[in-house]
C-alpha cells in the first residue's frame, strides 16, 4: 500500500535542508580559490549579480515548482507536459549519478577523519594522498584493486544515507539540526586558528585585495555564474524535491533568499577560514602565498593537511574539526541529491521510502566500488566533468525554457507573491525566460567548445565516452524507459 | 591587508551578512508585513 507523502514538519527544518543541500565542499574548496584568482575582492561584484539574476531567480523557479506541483522533478514537468516527465527523469538521474561519484570524496573523508587522530600524513601530504590512499594507477585504464580502507569509508557513506533516509523526510529535518551547524562551527574553529596565526594577514590580503581590471574580462563573469549555479544545488532537482514536501501554506520567496545568502556568505567565510591558513603555510616554507594556494581536492587533501601538521600545536585536533567539516558538508548534499531521485520513484510508483532507499543505497555502493580502484580518482573526475558541466547546464536552461515560456513564468510568479514574505517583481520573469537561459547556453557552448578543441583532462577518448558522454546517454535512455513505464495512484494529476 | 581589502570586506559582509539578517527577521515576523496578512490559495 502507498504511504501518505511525507511533509516537512515545519519551515525550519525545509530551510535548513536547502541550506544543507547548497552548502556542500566547493564552498571550502571551490569558492575561496576562483574568487582570488578572479581578482580577489572585485570577484564579489559578478558574483552578487550572477547571484541576484540567475541563483536567485532559478532557486525560486525550482522550490516553487516543486511546491505547486508537489512533486519531484519527474511528476513536476510531467504535469506541465506529459512528455515532460522524460526530462525530468533525466534531471533525477543526474542527481543519483552525482550521489554516487561524489560518495568517492565522503570516503575519503572518512579515511582522513581516522588519519587525524595521528596525523598519519606526516610532513608529505602529497605522496600520502596519491600513494597511501589512493593508491593512484597511471590512469583511468590501470584499474587495480579496490582499496579497502576507501570500500570502508563507502560503507560509512552509503550506511549514514539510508540510515537518514529510511524514515523519509521526518528524519532529514532532524538530521540537518545538526548537520548544517556542524561545518559552520568547525568553520569558526578554524577561522579563528587560521586568523590567530602568524602571516595570516598576507593570506587574507592575496584574497581579498580587489583587482578590479578583471571585472571587464568575461571569463571571470561566466566564472561568477558558474559558481553560483553549482554551488546553490540547481539543475539537479533537489530543490524541486525538497519544495515538494512543503505543507499547504508555504513560503517560497523568501526562503530562497534565505538558502541562497546563508549559501554565498558561507563560500566568503570559507575563504577567511582557508587563505588565512595559507598564508601561515606560506610563511613557514618561505614561499610567495601564491604558491600554496590550491583548489578542490588539492586544498583539502594535500595543501590543508600539510598546513595542519606545521601548526604550533594542537595538530589532531584541528585536523579532526576540518575533516568532520568535510563529512558534514558532504553528507546532507549526499542524501539531498539521492531524495532528488527516490522522491520520484516514490512518487511515481507509491513505493516504500525504506525499500526504493535501501535498493538505491545498495545499487549505489556497488556502482561506486569502481571509485575506490586505483583508477578511481580519475573516472570521479570523467564523472564530475560531464554531469556537471553539461548535465546540470542542460536541466537548468531546459527548465527555465519550459517554466518560463510554456508553463509561464508570470502565472508561477503571481502563486508564490501570493503565499511569500518578499514579492517578485517582473525582473523575474525576465530573468527566467531570457536572462538565466542567455547565460547557461554561452556556458553550454563554450564548455562544448573546449571538449572539442581537447580531450577533458587529456584521458584516452574511450574513457571520456564511457564515464562521460555514455553516462549522459545511457540517463537519457534510462530516462525513457522510467517515463514509459506505467504508475499507480495519483502520479500525474492537475496540481489544481 | 590594504584600505581596498578591507572595503571589499565590508561591502561583502554587508550584502550577505546584512541581507541574511533581513530575511531571517522577515521570516521571523520582527519587520515587514506578516505572513497571516497575506490571501493564501488555501483562505
Amino acid at each position: 500500500m502507498a504511504e501518505k507523502r511525507d511533509q516537512w514538519d515545519r519551515r525550519s527544518s525545509f530551510i535548513l535542508a536547502a541550506i544543507g543541500s547548497a552548502i556542500g565542499l566547493g564552498n571550502v574548496w571551490r569558492f575561496p580559490y576562483i574568487a582570488q584568482k578572479s581578482g580577489g575582492g572585485a570577484f564579489l561584484i559578478p558574483y552578487f549579480i550572477a547571484l541576484l539574476t540567475a541563483g536567485i531567480p532559478m532557486l525560486v523557479l525550482e522550490m516553487g515548482l516543486g511546491q505547486y506541483m508537489r512533486g519531484a522533478a519527474p511528476e513536476a514537468f510531467g504535469k506541465i507536459r506529459k512528455r515532460f516527465e522524460w526530462f525530468g527523469w533525466w534531471a533525477a538521474l543526474l542527481s543519483a549519478g552525482i550521489v554516487i561519484y561524489y560518495s568517492t570524496i565522503l570516503a575519503w573523508s572518512w579515511n582522513y577523519l581516522y588519519h587525524s587522530l595521528t596525523l598519519q600524513w606526516g610532513g608529505h601530504a602529497e605522496d600520502f594522498f596519491v600513494r597511501d590512499v589512493l593508491h593512484k594507477s597511471a590512469g583511468p585504464g590501470e584499474l587495480g584493486g579496490m582499496q579497502i580502507p576507501l570500500v570502508l569509508g563507502m560503507v560509512l557513506t552509503w550506511g549514514f544515507i539510508y540510515w537518514i533516509l529510511r524514515k523519509g523526510i521526518s528524519r532529514v529535518g532532524k538530521v540537518v539540526l545538526f548537520t548544517v551547524p556542524i561545518p559552520w562551527i568547525c568553520l569558526f574553529i578554524l577561522f579563528i586558528r587560521g586568523i590567530t596565526l602568524p602571516n595570516a594577514s598576507e593570506g587574507l590580503a592575496y584574497y581579498l585585495t580587489p583587482d578590479f581590471t578583471r571585472i571587464f574580462d568575461p571569463e571571470i563573469w561566466l566564472l561568477a555564474y558558474g559558481q553560483i549555479f553549482f554551488s546553490l544545488s540547481l539543475g539537479s532537482g533537489v530543490m524541486i524535491a525538497y519544495g515538494s514536501y512543503l505543507t499547504k501554506k508555504p513560503e517560497i520567496n523568501n526562503s530562497a533568499f534565505i538558502t541562497a545568502l546563508a549559501n554565498c556568505g558561507t563560500s566568503f567565510f570559507a575563504g577567511f577560514a582557508v587563505f588565512s591558513t595559507l598564508g601561515y603555510l606560506a610563511f613557514i616554507n618561505g614561499v610567495p602565498v601564491g604558491e600554496v594556494s590550491a583548489s578542490g581536492s588539492g586544498l583539502a587533501f594535500m595543501t590543508y593537511p600539510t598546513a595542519i601538521s606545521q601548526l604550533p600545536a594542537m595538530n589532531s585536533f584541528f585536523a579532526v574539526i576540518f575533516f568532520t567539516m568535510l563529512v558534514t558538508l558532504g553528507i546532507d548534499s549526499a542524501f539531498a541529491l539521492q531524495e532528488a531521485f527516490t522522491t520520484g520513484i516514490i512518487d511515481k510508483w507509491g513505493a516504500s521510502k525504506s525499500t526504493v532507499n535501501l535498493a538505491f543505497c545498495l545499487t549505489g555502493f556497488f556502482i561506486s566500488l569502481i571509485f575506490t580502484t586505483q583508477a578511481g580518482y580519475y573516472w570521479q573526475d570523467i564523472a564530475d566533468h560531464y554531469i556537471a558541466d553539461f548535465g546540470l547546464v542542460i536541466v537548468g536552461l531546459v527548465q527555465c525554457l519550459i517554466v518560463g515560456h510554456l508553463f509561464g513564468a508570470g502565472t508561477l510568479r503571481k502563486y508564490l507573491n501570493s503565499i511569500s514574505e518578499i514579492r517578485l517583481g517582473i525582473w523575474w520573469d525576465i530573468m527566467i525566460k531570457f536572462f538565466t537561459p542567455l547565460v547557461l547556453v554561452i556556458i553550454l557552448i563554450i564548455n562544448i567548445k573546449t571538449e572539442i578543441t581537447k580531450a577533458y583532462g587529456d584521458f584516452p577518448r574511450w574513457t571520456l565516452l564511457a564515464g562521460g558522454w555514455g553516462v549522459l546517454l545511457g540517463f537519457a535512455i534510462l530516462g525513457f524507459i522510467l517515463y514509459r513505464k506505467k504508475s499507480a495512484g495519483s502520479f500525474g494529476d492537475d496540481p489544481s | 591587508m590594504n584600505v581596498s581589502a578591507w572595503i571589499m570586506l565590508g561591502v561583502g559582509s554587508l550584502i550577505l551578512y546584512g541581507g541574511l539578517a533581513y530575511c531571517l527577521a522577515l521570516a521571523a515576523g520582527l519587520i515587514g508585513k506578516g505572513r497571516k496578512d497575506r490571501n493564501t490559495p488555501d483562505e
